[in-house]
């Protein structure tokens, strides 16, 4: 094991990703301990200022999940989220906030082990990208400056 | 100019709006927006090539929320501004009467919003080339260097919100910004807090900036903000075929989907 244990937070929707993550665990599949998973009513709901805000408060990753296209409990919020989130990469890309660490993903309820992967090639991914120092500097030691 | 004055002067006899929406001489040899009750008045009306600000903003204040009718010195981005004030339900057609004013300074006559379509079409609209050098300078700068450059960028930022004062699509009654529990953004002007707002406004404008540059002109410190703006409404347009400001009935990209939208990162 590495010595550098990265956070990550996961925010998923109640539907599919949560259910699916409780699947992980009820199958017995071991994943990466890193993530911390925040539950919200539906993937429309995600607030890109969350994702900021959890990268302020000292996250090195994140995971942003959801049901499938045509899947969604509530018909169409997973589509307007897309759409944010295609936006959303594109504007972050562009004001150079590493989206190498932002992971987007559909989890089903039934993925259970397609979660347990998500987390864990994150988790590699961001072990090898190493504390996110360039934001989280941003959020504390200027702010005292 | 003189067509101008005599139309917004027969608006006001006529009793047709009660508030006129224009220019006068302001202090040295500058101009401001003002606002004209009286047909007497209007001959303090101007229009010239350093009335440059975008008026629309001022439709959603009181003065016009108030009078049943209101008429505007529209040059072509405010006529942007008021369609697509319209298609987010902010104004009616039937109070606002559009004094159309080319990209030329040439009056356009009264336009109905069917006009105002068709005019907003026809005018010249896009970046400038410094902005599109800009934007493609920072394009090609490694990852670090773009957030390095924006923060560096954001670092004189005062917090004044004069670009959203100045932002005619900016008209919430109670802005994010003053919500303080949570707080989403930082009061103090420090980068992080400086660096989150400019990407909030960025997002809540993404899809409806109608690309007049208001923010940026009225910036007192000149921070290049408008280009997130310009940036993301290119993109939008690239990627939903979606742009602001010329119909007004429109839904605007992020109000909107379809299942087909592409992507290439979800995994």
């Amino acid at each position: 094991m590495s010595e550098f244990q990265p956070k990550i937070v996961a925010f998923v929707c109640n539907w599919c990703t949560y259910a699916g993550a409780d699947l992980t665990g009820t199958s017995r599949i071991k994943y990466s301990p890193n993530v911390r998973i925040v539950r919200f009513p539906c993937t429309g709901r995600i607030d890109y200022m969350l994702l900021t805000k959890a990268f302020a408060s000292g996250a090195d990753g994140i995971i942003v999940s959801g049901c499938h296209p045509n899947d969604c409990h509530y018909t169409s919020g997973n589509f307007y989220a897309r759409r944010r989130w295609i936006v959303f990469k594109k504007l972050c890309d562009f004001m150079g906030i590493d989206t190498r660490r932002i992971v987007f993903s559909w989890v089903s309820a039934a993925e259970g082990s397609k979660w347990a992967d998500i987390v864990n090639t994150t988790n590699e991914e961001i072990i090898k990208l190493g504390p996110y120092d360039s934001y989280h500097k941003l959020s504390t030691q200027d702010i005292l400056e | 100019m003189e067509e101008i004055k005599k139309i917004a002067r027969e608006l006001l006899a006529e009793n047709k709006v009660q508030v006129v929406l224009g220019f006068e001489k302001g202090t040295a040899n500058k101009v401001r927006p003002a606002f004209f009750t009286k047909a007497e008045d209007i001959d303090k009306l101007i229009y010239n090539e350093a009335c440059i600000h975008n008026i629309a903003l001022y439709l959603k204040k009181d003065t016009c929320q108030h009078a049943k009718g209101v008429a505007i010195t529209a040059t072509p981005n405010v006529v942007r501004s008021i369609l697509q004030l319209s298609a987010e339900n902010q104004i009616t057609e039937e109070k606002i009467h559009i004094i159309g004013i080319t990209h030329e300074g040439k009056c356009a006559g009264i336009l109905d919003f069917k006009a105002a379509e068709e005019f907003s079409k026809t005018q010249p609209k896009g970046l400038k080339p410094e902005d599109k050098a800009l934007i493609e300078k920072i394009q090609a700068m490694s990852l670090e260097e773009r957030f390095d450059y924006w923060v560096e960028a954001f670092s004189p930022c005062i917090k004044c919100y004069a670009c959203r004062a100045s932002c005619p699509m900016c008209y919430c009654g109670k802005c994010n910004v003053e919500t303080n529990n949570p707080q989403w953004i930082p009061v103090a002007s420090h980068k992080y807090g400086n660096v989150e707002w400019h990407m909030m406004r960025a997002m809540h404008l993404a899809g409806r900036c109608i690309n007049c540059g208001e923010c940026n002109r009225s910036c007192p410190v000149d921070i290049p903000l408008n280009i997130l703006s310009y940036m993301l409404s290119d993109f939008v347009l690239d990627e939903f075929d979606s742009e602001a400001g010329l119909n007004s009935v429109f839904t605007s990209a992020l109000s909107a989907y379809t299942v087909v939208d592409k992507e290439n990162f979800i995994k």
